[in-house]
């Protein structure tokens, strides 16, 4: 039950968008979403929905994948809508009372509900479905390596952020079995007012944290034992080098991004 | 013997509809006679915890019934919290649920969820601790403070403190000392021969099953691959085998005796049996040595 909660959902693949350098996939889905608040009109918009069919094609993920990125945000999206409908002004279809409905009213609603849906379902391709945890890690690391300079601890913050996404998986698990042991002695996690939920919690809290400081004190050992010394002279097993790949990427990304623009910034 | 629980063509599957989905359990029916002492063996993945996780209702099957004195467990209006007190289900190093201030209080969280009265909890977790062989001095400890041997009696205690009518416990004797293993697994028998209960035992340690069950059941890729008495099921050492099993060290030591033209029963499995055996051929002539 509790695994139907995905936080790393990397989907394991071998296809082009898998293979890009993750470096690349950062900065080319934050240029996706700044290009995507500057389509404008249904032919900007036209493409920027073809530039995520492309990458969902090319990524080999179903699309039911891309669709439940963004079901649970579902409501956020219809509200915008419905509140984007009532409110613009124009030529009035519909009114009543102090309600009325424009043509431009659902006009932007179309537009602003396409927009999130791309937006949310266009990162979770690029980063989360085809980018292992580790590999967005490593790839943020890198980016912003230049802070080293002025004394941000990058390398740390990124090992931390590793570790700390390598163990959600793992402690959803763990309260998965606790839950079930002590459901198994009777306790009752569903029932009964906010308190005594709350309460109901502490025999699955308490073994939680015990172990969760103990792989915490257990990692730490490990990492000692085998000299981990934060980021001072540390060298990588696999360096990020742009690949041919990478770049008929930026090739193919800014045509798509320019033809975009072109469309919705100066053409209307 | 009347059958306390009895699954009908269970299937189970891990992960619903994500690409990783994993079929553990493929079609199980057994049935579960009350007052026997059930070894549930099997190659590791074969299914063992995940269907013991059904008995109780933790886990839902995605098909097939179980049913507990003839009544669908998963039926409408049936009680399931009240099942788990009946059907106790000791985890896989159930150390770790361990969370209460002193061992006492640990072990009465059962019966207290039962919703017994302090003097029937004080009683039964008396009772259960001397079960398990745990002494008065480690009762007020932290459940912290112990050693793993004894975290794992608190632990069964927790749930034999319950009185549970079928006591399964999932390999409780994993990752203890081979006489930390003897005594746990003497004092289930015990518990059993002084309750009465249905006892249904996870283990890969075919020396313990082959001591201590009435009927063993081997389950391979999430179905029923053997199901019988030890000597049936220890009869058959090939098909042990190609389900990626063992058998006892002492079955071994008969089964070579038999290859090397010495005419010795295959289907000894325990050490006090091959003991008696073996004295009586020395008796009978020397041909042995
Ligand atoms: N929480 C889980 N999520 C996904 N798959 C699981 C999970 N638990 C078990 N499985 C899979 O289900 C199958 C059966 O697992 P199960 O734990 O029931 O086996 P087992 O017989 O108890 O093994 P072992 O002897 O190693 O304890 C295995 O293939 C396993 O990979
Ligand atoms: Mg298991």
């Amino acid at each position: 039950m509790l695994k139907d909660i995905s936080l790393g959902q990397y989907i394991p693949g071998t296809s082009v968008i898998h293979r890009m350098d993750p470096r690349l996939k950062i900065v080319l889905t934050l240029a996706y979403i700044v290009v995507l608040f500057m389509a404008k009109g249904p032919l900007s918009y036209g493409l920027v929905l073809l530039t995520l069919g492309l990458i969902i094609v090319l990524s080999r993920i179903g699309v039911r994948f891309v669709l439940r990125s963004v079901r649970p945000l579902l409501f956020i999206i219809l509200f915008t809508a419905v509140l984007n409908m009532f409110h613009v002004d124009g030529d009035v279809l519909w009114s009543w009372w102090i309600l009325k409905i424009t043509r431009q009213g659902i006009e932007t609603a179309i537009y602003m509900a396409l927009r999130i849906a791309m937006l949310i379902s266009g990162t979770f391709v690029l980063l989360n479905y085809t980018t292992s945890p580790i590999m967005l890690t490593d790839g943020i690391e890198q980016l912003l390596g230049p802070l080293k300079r002025i004394h941000v601890p990058v390398h740390e913050l990124a090992m931390m952020m590793t570790i700390a996404l390598r163990f959600i998986p793992t402690l959803i698990e763990e309260t998965d079995k606790i839950m079930s042991a002590q459901k198994a002695r009777g306790a009752d996690f569903e029932t009964g007012n906010v308190i005594r939920r709350a309460k109901a919690l502490i025999p699955m809290l308490v073994p939680l944290f015990v172990s969760a400081f103990r792989r915490a004190d257990e990692l730490a050992v490990a990492m000692e034992c085998r000299c981990y010394r934060g980021s001072e002279g540390r060298t990588r097993l696999r360096t990020l080098k742009l690949q041919g790949l990478d770049y008929v990427a930026i090739a193919i990304a800014a045509v798509l991004a320019a033809g975009i623009i072109t469309l919705g910034v100066v053409l209307p | 013997m009347n059958t306390i629980l009895e699954t009908r063509d269970l299937h189970f599957v891990y992960g619903g509809n994500s690409p990783t989905a994993q079929t553990a359990l493929n079609g199980i029916n057994l049935t579960i006679r009350e007052g026997e002492f059930l070894g549930l063996i099997g190659h590791t993945g074969s299914g063992k915890t995940t269907f013991v996780q059904h008995l109780n209702g933790l886990l839902t099957p995605i098909s097939g019934q179980i049913l507990y004195r003839g009544e669908d467990i998963h039926a409408n209006g049936f009680k399931l919290r009240g099942l788990r007190f009946k059907v106790g289900l000791v985890f896989q190093y159930p150390e770790h649920q361990l969370f209460e201030e002193t061992v006492a209080r640990d072990i009465a969280f059962g019966p207290r969820n039962m919703g017994l009265s302090d003097a029937e909890v004080a009683e039964r977790v008396r009772q259960a601790a001397a079960f398990v062989g745990l002494g008065d001095d480690v009762m007020d400890k932290s459940p912290f403070d112990l050693s793993g041997g004894q975290k794992r009696r608190a632990a069964i205690a927790g749930v034999i403190a319950m009185r549970p009518e079928v006591l399964i416990l999932d390999e409780p004797t994993a990752g203890l000392d081979p006489y930390g293993a003897f005594q746990i697994l003497s004092q289930i028998r015990e518990f059993r021969d002084k309750s009465g209960s249905t006892v249904v035992l996870v283990t890969h340690n075919m020396e313990t099953v082959a001591r201590a069950a009435d009927r063993l059941v081997v389950f391979s890729q999430g179905t029923v691959a053997m199901d019988g008495t030890p000597e049936q099921i220890f009869g058959q050492p090939e098909r042990l085998e190609a389900l990626g099993l063992d058998v006892p060290q002492v079955s071994k030591v008969f089964m070579k005796l038999r290859e090397l033209g010495i005419d010795v029963e295959t289907s000894v499995y325990t050490v006090k049996y091959a003991k008696n055996l073996v004295e009586t051929l020395l008796r009978e002539g020397g041909q042995v040595c």
